[in-house]
């Protein structure tokens, strides 16, 4: 298959840049790993309108898109169930479509490419977090607003915004919430909030103090400077007990108390992945203040390398307000018509993109934390390796986090590192006491694991 | 949801009800069933990450092992059962189920 533009992630970013897009291109393949467009944040055309139990901005503004997409859709080649292994440095991405009627299609030479594959949450592991019934708080998100409940008893914790509307949306659905532990201060919310006001986000303020206002009046316990610190129970959650942090995060001896919970929400924010844009050879920076790497971007949002394209939180974290304006800005530069782009809502977006960077900021872990890990903790989910490992390759002079990852297996599993890689680095420090330069481990095909038979250009899977 | 067909599917080897458009890792989650898989080790695993990424609710879906059931969709009548990878044995051709 052959296209003038293909955009890989069929979240706001990607949606809106389809849309855009066909104004001015006749081929436009638009791809995505689930079965429905929507990504993260939008999940699903479906929710009504109405539906109480989810973010009323979100909704509105997937709605809204929805119905433009309804109305090019003819357009564009939409695959779903559709995973993107590798992209070639002449642009040819290689892919596994699952089902539906491009099934056979393993290929496609694209022109130019928008790359918006958006982002997901960042853990820090604990001891039993491996078990069932331990959830991040984005993925027990995408069961609440289809109407599931993944427990009857639920202990939200970690840090940043994403706690509350998930207790809200539980609240909603009358799942009770056995407590909510927030390792940051009750004046870093309250300072988030002043930076919301301060930058146009009122209305995301206004949804947010609904959100508490709906925990408080429930009763929920919510614990500041708390942390979890361990999950009782040995196939599943059985309970959870959590600490009082100090302001760099480290456990205070004696304050520990039992919760009773069979499921845990966690998250410490959100991070971009960076995983496809790697691949690619785009140049990338650390940031340590967010705590996160991003890809260089021109203000067109233009790659390192040129035709390929980045949008919404895939870059840096922003929300969709801004994704959606980012992914039509994508479009109009991979489209070559810049002098579209006047039209856009630039300030909302610049606006959002100063959101986003605070709430990531307020949400960068502090280094006292990683004391909850225990030496048998695991820490790389795939293979089973535990701290302990990496105690032990920390004795014997380890290079770096990917000599680590050889002599461990740390990474080396299904995720491909996508959780481990992330903390591998301050854990590396900590085992071994020395300072290491920031590095991510070497990003290598297949971006997601994919059977040889898919490699060697078989369609019948 | 205002789709709310059921389509019946097996978990292992038991009649399970599901509503058309759930992810098999969603009509799990709905039965209450936690444990997807359970690692070489004995270690019991489920969602976590639910977005495709961490692999943890892979299961084995109409005899294909390592199937990620939270971004694939319950069909009507498909098998599905708990990857248990102490089973997994290597041969000279690759690594079968037993």
């Amino acid at each position: 298959m052959k296209t003038e533009l293909a955009i890989v992630g069929g979240g706001p970013a990607g949606i809106a840049a389809a849309v855009e897009a066909s104004k001015y291109a006749k081929k436009i393949v638009l791809i995505d790993e689930n079965s429905v467009l929507g990504g993260k944040v939008l999940r699903s055309p479906k929710v009504p309108l109405d539906t109480v139990h989810s973010d009323p901005l979100a909704i509105k503004a997937g709605h809204q898109l929805f119905d433009e997409f309804e109305t090019v859709k003819e357009k564009i080649t939409t695959l779903t169930e559709t995973e993107v292994w590798h992209i070639s440095n002449k642009k040819v991405l290689s892919l596994v479509c699952r089902s539906g009627k491009y099934k056979d299609v393993n290929s496609i030479q694209a022109d130019q490419i928008i790359l918006a594959v958006g982002a997901r949450d960042k853990t820090i592991p604990f001891p039993g977090w491996h078990l069932p019934g331990v959830m991040t708080i984005g993925g027990l998100k995408n069961f609440i607003q289809n109407g599931i409940s993944p427990g009857k008893r639920i202990l939200i914790t970690g840090t940043g915004v994403l706690s509350m509307p998930l207790a809200a949306q539980l609240i909603a659905q009358r799942v009770k919430i056995s407590a909510i532990a927030e390792a940051g201060t009750f004046l870093s919310q309250a300072q988030l909030g002043l930076t919301l006001l301060m930058n146009g986000g009122q209305d995301k303020l206004k949804y947010g103090m609904q959100c508490w206002r709906s925990v408080k009046r429930k009763g929920v316990p919510i614990h500041y400077s708390h942390v979890i610190n361990r999950v009782h129970g040995s196939h599943q959650v059985e309970g959870a007990s959590i600490v009082q942090v100090d302001k760099n995060w480290h456990p205070i001896k004696g304050t520990e108390k039992k919760i009773e919970v069979d499921t845990i929400a966690t998250g410490f924010g959100l991070i971009p992945q960076i995983e496809i844009t790697r691949l690619c050879g785009c140049r990338h920076t650390y940031d340590r203040k967010l705590g996160f790497w991003s890809v260089d971007r021109t203000p067109n949002m233009e790659t390192s390398i040129p035709g390929i394209y980045v949008a919404g939180d895939g870059v840096s974290i922003k929300g969709h307000t801004a994704a959606i304006i980012e992914g039509q800005l994508a479009a109009i530069s991979a489209c070559k018509r810049e002098n579209a782009s006047s039209n856009l809502p630039v300030k909302k977006m610049k606006q959002m993109r100063k959101i986003g960077s605070r709430i990531s900021e307020q949400s960068a872990v502090h280094s006292g934390i990683y004391d909850i890990i225990s030496d048998d903790t695991l820490i790389c989910r795939c293979e089973e390796i535990r701290y302990a490992d990496i105690l032990k390759a920390a004795q014997s002079n380890v290079q770096d986090i990917n000599d680590l990852k050889r002599r461990t297996r740390l990474g080396m599993g299904h995720c491909q590192g996508r959780y481990c890689g992330e903390i591998a680095h301050d854990l590396l420090q900590k085992a071994s006491g020395k300072e290491f330069k920031h590095k991510s481990f070497t990003q290598r095909l297949p971006l997601k694991p994919v059977t040889l038979g898919a490699i060697s250009g078989e369609t019948n899977h | 949801m205002p789709n709310n067909k059921s389509i019946e599917f097996t978990l292992d080897n038991k009649t399970i009800l599901a509503t058309e458009g759930q992810t098999i890792a969603e009509a799990m989650i709905a039965a209450g069933h936690k444990t997807l898989r359970i690692s070489k080790e004995g270690t019991h695993q489920g969602v976590f990450c639910g977005i495709g990424v961490c692999f943890g609710c892979r299961m084995i879906v109409n005899g294909i092992p390592n199937i990620r059931t939270c971004v694939t969709p319950v069909t009507y009548g498909c098998s599905v059962q708990t990857q248990n990878e102490a089973d997994f044995v290597n041969t000279k051709e690759g690594i079968h189920e037993n």
